[in-house]
């Protein structure tokens, strides 16, 4: 059998729904990706079948992440059907969502314009809530099981805490801004939300993912963030080769940096500013992160009986 | 020929010596043709601006080395601001030259290098700190 076959068995082995969701969402995103082409709509600025596109792509990678997750945690049956049933019924609802309403050309999240968009919009928020607390019960279940990879077994907890906190991110876009709630005043309110911080969303934005040239994006700490549960396991993987007690090490590292960074990035949206126009205050933030984490790694690259000498002299 | 102007031409000339520099860390000889260009032609050229413009601007110049005031006066004159700005250019790449080199010879792995040599270029000394730092840890592990 082929490697790429085995995996694909394996991963429909821990969690069927998660599987067949993830192959469905590549299936979907390469229908969104006809779409961008063929369709020459725009909404808030950006192509009408981008947004489906993302959210296909994304929903993918998680689906499949999440069910590679349950090939490593034995056991927790009943935990993992949960979340794997409702992480998937959420993110098909999701996307056919955010289909359907880039199919009428107007915006799926924020949208209050219509009582049905309104309904729509509130489906999503609480369908993706669902899902965030499937994913801090794996997160609960991945702290409490003992990993027979150690390293590895940190990297999935941390990978997970980082990936919640990153996609709770998402409640700070769905707050209406200070300029909607003072525009509400005079009429009724239409858009509740936004990604952009200190402009309205629609400006102009990086090709492919649309994050904002000259404001804060809130999507950018929100797509790093939620991408850890990718990031941090793919590094402990790559440092197969490494010794144990220092690769946990550097994945602890690695770990602390990733989040690091998400702060930074968040920090610099929530002050409104482009991701791609640092100011002097997250250039500092950034030279620091560079620094402490090159200089982690470089300590973490140690041997056990050398560090566990100078503990004992230290105590 | 206007201050401005020379410093347009000196920046991307730096930048393309630090990426060649760079790239000796894929190349284990000590020295490499490429972090002999970054190393060592780089900050030799930039010198020569250096030199240069010191010695069309520096007679008369305002100001002094005495007092920090002293400097500030100095560096209102465009040109030798530009001096002073080369001067970063030039030495931050010898830096950048001596990390490599020193990282081949003891074998220092490069995805620790590298943030160091980011460093050096975008804030001098706090590279040099960096690479000081992962090169006292090599230096206990062998």
């Amino acid at each position: 059998m082929r490697p790429s076959r085995t995996l694909l068995y394996r991963l429909w082995q821990a969690s069927p729904p998660l599987t067949a969701v993830g192959l469905v969402m590549l299936a979907a995103f390469a229908a969104a990706a006809v779409g961008v082409v063929a369709d020459a709509r725009l909404v808030t600025g950006a192509p009408a079948w981008l947004k489906p596109a993302k959210f296909a792509i994304s929903t993918a990678i998680y689906s499949l992440s999440l069910a590679w997750m349950f090939t490593c945690l034995d056991g927790w049956t009943r935990t993992k059907r949960w979340v794997g049933w409702t992480t998937a019924v959420v993110f098909v609802a999701e996307v056919a969502i955010i289909a359907v309403q880039a199919a009428r050309g107007v915006t799926s999240h924020f949208n209050v314009g219509t009582v049905l968009d309104g309904v729509l919009f509130t489906v999503m928020g609480t369908g993706i809530l669902l899902a965030w607390i499937a994913s801090i019960a794996l997160m609960i279940a991945a702290f409490r099981h003992r990993f027979a990879d150690g390293a590895l077994g940190w990297a999935i907890r941390l990978g997970l805490l980082i990936t919640v906190v990153g996609a709770s991110t998402g409640g700070l876009m769905t707050r209406p801004t200070s300029a909607q709630l003072e525009a509400a005043r005079i009429e009724r309110m239409t858009v509740a939300g936004a990604h952009t911080v200190g402009a309205a969303d629609g400006g102009p934005g990086l090709p492919g993912t649309g994050w904002s040239l000259e404001h804060g994006d809130l999507r950018v700490p929100h797509f790093l963030g939620l991408h850890a549960l990718q990031f941090v396991p793919l590094m402990a993987l790559l440092l197969g080769g490494v010794e144990a007690v220092r690769r946990r090490r550097l994945v602890l590292v690695g770990a602390a940096s990733y989040a690091s960074l998400f702060a930074i990035l968040l920090a610099q949206a929530l002050r409104g500013q482009s991701v791609t126009a640092p100011d002097t205050v997250t250039l500092v933030l950034l030279a620091g992160w560079l620094a402490l984490t090159t200089l982690g790694a470089a300590f973490t690259a140690q041997g056990p009986e050398t560090l566990s000498n100078r503990v004992s002299v230290s105590l | 020929m206007t201050p401005d102007a020379v410093f347009q031409v000196c920046n991307p000339v730096a930048v393309a010596g630090w990426i060649a520099l760079m790239s000796g860390l894929w190349n284990r000889q000590p020295v490499s043709a490429a972090a002999r260009l970054g190393g060592t032609v780089v900050p030799l050229a930039l010198s020569g601006v250096y030199l240069a413009a010191l010695a069309v601007h520096l007679p008369g110049a305002p100001g002094g080395f005495s007092s920090l005031q002293g400097v500030a006066d100095f560096f209102t004159n465009r040109w030798l601001l530009l001096a002073g700005w080369v001067h970063y250019l030039a030495f931050d790449l010898v830096v950048g030259a001596w990390e490599v080199r020193d990282a081949n010879e003891r074998g220092v792995p490069r995805l620790l290098v590298v943030p160091c040599l980011v460093l050096t270029f975008l804030f001098g000394p706090v590279g040099l700190l960096c690479y000081h730092g992962v090169r006292l840890r090599r230096a206990r592990m062998s």
